[in-house]
């Protein structure tokens, strides 16, 4: 959910509360206060109800003082305290119920003893209250459609450096060289946060190029003794001394050797891509550049018992030589290490995609990690893991998309050269 | 045949030259820096340089100027661990002949100093002859006392590369890396190393040829020829 959106719910949802428990009060409120009223306008009738009988007996003669006022003769006896209650009475005129408030008294005078009842109908007070809670209920409907578009306004101008700033950190590439920039924002933690994330991301770029180099370096440096190692050993191998078992510990120190400089070279190629030290591209012909490796591919397929099928389409493309030589024979090497043998490994260039297939077995981890360093489906020892890391980093450095699928338990990656074709 | 070996990595240089050196027409002489590869060159006639491009004091492509300024019909191979595309250009570019990227196999410089000598030296005559193996290395004809026989392409270049390393163990590694090319990662299947040298094998054999190839048990073969 967006901040505007959780805001705007949040402030809506409270307001709602507010204004629905605001006007149920407001209505008991001012429905007492209209009982109090009318109340208060009973008592002063009554005063004025006796005044009038005071002045004049004769009034007693007629049992309806007026509509609102009744009269009984009763008992001498009997004495009434002034009493309120809500009554109904039944309108003639209208042919409904109303609802009336009612005082009821009694009234001993010097010839007899009465019972007086004032009436007074609540209709009109009744009516007057639905209006005020419909109209407040509007007002708060036309609020709280105000409160949502001050919330937004009150958003974009508060907020806008924010979004800047998550903006930029997103777009921030943490492998460039170039440094992160904010807006400066009139708000202090906005400041303050980007000052932090300046500080953070400075250190994570810092970080990430020294390890960067570190790896570089190492890489670099473990070359020549490497290359010494396995210079001694295949001296060795020449000895004339050496015992059959002497042979193969040696061999085996020559090979491990031999794999240690692949990764280091592997290393460094990455290292390579990532600081764009690529840079000339030539326009190839991808199917000739493809034929070319199946080429030297070719007994190696035919000692795995591979069936390759290949259709491939001219297709011309701006590309680094090497890195584009690297790309096709990684793909290639990963359909050896991982095809089936006697299984088929397909190859399909057509509208520009590369489509490279081999059969085999569901990855063993989430395909996502397909291209991440050093993760190995089989434990194929003499695989270091950083094939299609390169293929993934050739791929992201001309930002062209590559694909994976596993489809009838066949492995493809698809590359869309698209973007770099003519 | 007369070497320089320019590589300013002592271990590396005497090993490099320990094992050309077992070729008995081979003489190979080491140059440690720029400086003293100026002097060698300046003193003797070589035939094939071996340059490694960087030295500590100054480019071996600087050298291979000055080599190849002098008219000289020497042949050149770069060894550098520096595998980017635009070294490689500008060494083949300035005269060299052949690139190999460290770290190499022994056995593979050891067949391209031989390849390369074989262009160079003998215009004309490329015929090479050993025992009663005859190789052609123009047409890629091979003749077995004096009857030719049909070998495809990777069993010529398999047969060539064991003549070129002849009495040396070629790792089976090696010999894979020599059929496949760099870019391909064979150390995972080698099996059809044994394969092709089956092939080969029989075929001779059946040409009438001695059966010159031995297994090194574990390891690869070696091509055993007094």
């Amino acid at each position: 959910m967006r901040l505007l959106s959780k805001t705007t719910l949040l402030i809506i949802t409270v307001s709602i509360f507010i204004f629905m428990f605001g006007n149920i009060a407001f209505f008991y409120i001012s429905k007492g206060m209209i009982k109090k009223h009318i109340d208060t306008e009973l008592v002063s009738q009554m005063h004025n109800v006796i005044g009038q009988i005071k002045k004049d007996e004769a009034l007693f003669n007629i049992t309806k003082f007026s509509d609102e006022v009744s009269i009984k003769a009763v008992h001498p006896d009997i004495a009434q305290p002034p009493t309120f209650s809500d009554t109904v009475l039944f309108s003639t005129i209208q042919n409904i119920y109303i609802p009336h408030r009612a005082l009821k008294f009694s009234y001993q005078s010097k010839s007899r003893n009465q019972i007086i009842t004032i009436h007074k109908s609540l209709l009109s007070s009744d009516k007057l209250i639905e209006r005020i809670t419909i109209s407040s209920i509007v007002m708060v409907m036309v609020f709280i459609i105000m409160i949502y578009i001050m919330n937004r306004f009150i958003f974009v101008n508060v907020w806008s450096n924010f979004f800047s700033s998550l903006e930029t950190i997103a777009n921030h590439d943490i492998k460039s060289h170039e440094k992160i920039f904010f807006e400066n924002s009139e708000i202090e933690e906005f400041n303050k946060l980007n000052s932090v994330l300046l500080k953070m991301v400075d250190r994570i770029q810092t970080d990430y190029q020294s390890l960067k180099e570190l790896t570089a370096n190492t890489s670099h440096e473990i070359q020549t003794p490497l290359a010494i190692i396995r210079g001694k050993a295949e001296m060795l191998l020449q000895s004339e001394n050496l015992s059959e078992n002497d042979m193969e510990q040696v061999f085996s120190i020559l090979n491990t050797s031999e794999r240690l400089s692949k990764l280091n070279q592997s290393l460094l190629l990455i290292t390579k891509i990532e600081n764009n030290q690529f840079e000339d591209s030539q326009e190839l012909n991808l199917k000739n550049v493809i034929e070319k490796h199946l080429n030297n591919f070719e007994m190696l397929f035919e000692a795995g018992e591979f069936k390759l099928t290949s259709q491939l389409d001219s297709t011309k493309i701006h590309i680094n030589p090497v890195l584009l030589d690297i790309l096709i024979t990684n793909l290639l090497n990963n359909a050896l290490a991982h095809g089936q043998k006697t299984k088929n490994i397909t190859i399909k260039l057509k509208n520009s995609a590369f489509t490279i297939s081999n059969n085999g077995k569901a990855l063993e981890f989430p395909h996502e990690q397909l291209f991440t360093r050093f993760i190995k489906g089989n434990k194929n020892k003499n695989s270091n893991g950083l094939g299609l890391e390169i293929v993934k980093k050739i791929c992201a450095y001309y930002s062209i998309p590559i694909l994976y699928s596993y489809v009838k338990s066949q492995h493809n990656f698809t590359i869309d050269f698209n973007q770099i074709s003519n | 045949m007369k070497i320089l070996l320019v590589e300013d990595e002592l271990e590396l240089a005497q090993s490099i030259s320990d094992y050309l050196k077992k070729n008995e027409k081979i003489n190979c002489d080491v140059a440690h820096d720029l400086y003293k590869a100026s002097e060698l060159t300046e003193l003797y006639d070589y035939d094939c340089f071996i340059v490694d491009v960087g030295l500590p004091d100054g480019s071996g492509l600087e050298l291979i100027k000055t080599i190849k300024s002098k008219d000289s019909k020497a042949g050149v191979i770069i060894i550098s661990a520096r595998d980017s595309i635009d070294d490689r250009i500008s060494g083949l570019n300035i005269g060299a002949d052949d690139y190999l990227i460290k770290p190499f196999h022994f056995s593979e410089l050891n067949a391209r100093i031989h390849s390369l000598m074989r262009r160079l030296k003998f215009e004309g005559n490329t015929i090479f002859q050993l025992n009663e193996i005859s190789i052609d290395s123009q047409s890629r004809e091979v003749k077995i006392k004096n009857e030719a026989i049909d070998l495809t392409k990777s069993e010529y270049d398999l047969l060539f590369y064991l003549l070129t390393n002849k009495n040396q163990v070629i790792s089976k590694t090696s010999i894979a890396e020599h059929l496949v090319g760099e870019f391909v990662d064979a150390l995972g299947s080698l099996d059809f190393v044994y394969l092709h040298i089956k092939n080969l094998r029989k075929k001779l054999i059946q040409a009438g040829c001695t059966d010159y190839i031995k297994t090194v048990y574990g390891v690869g073969y070696k091509f055993y020829i007094e």
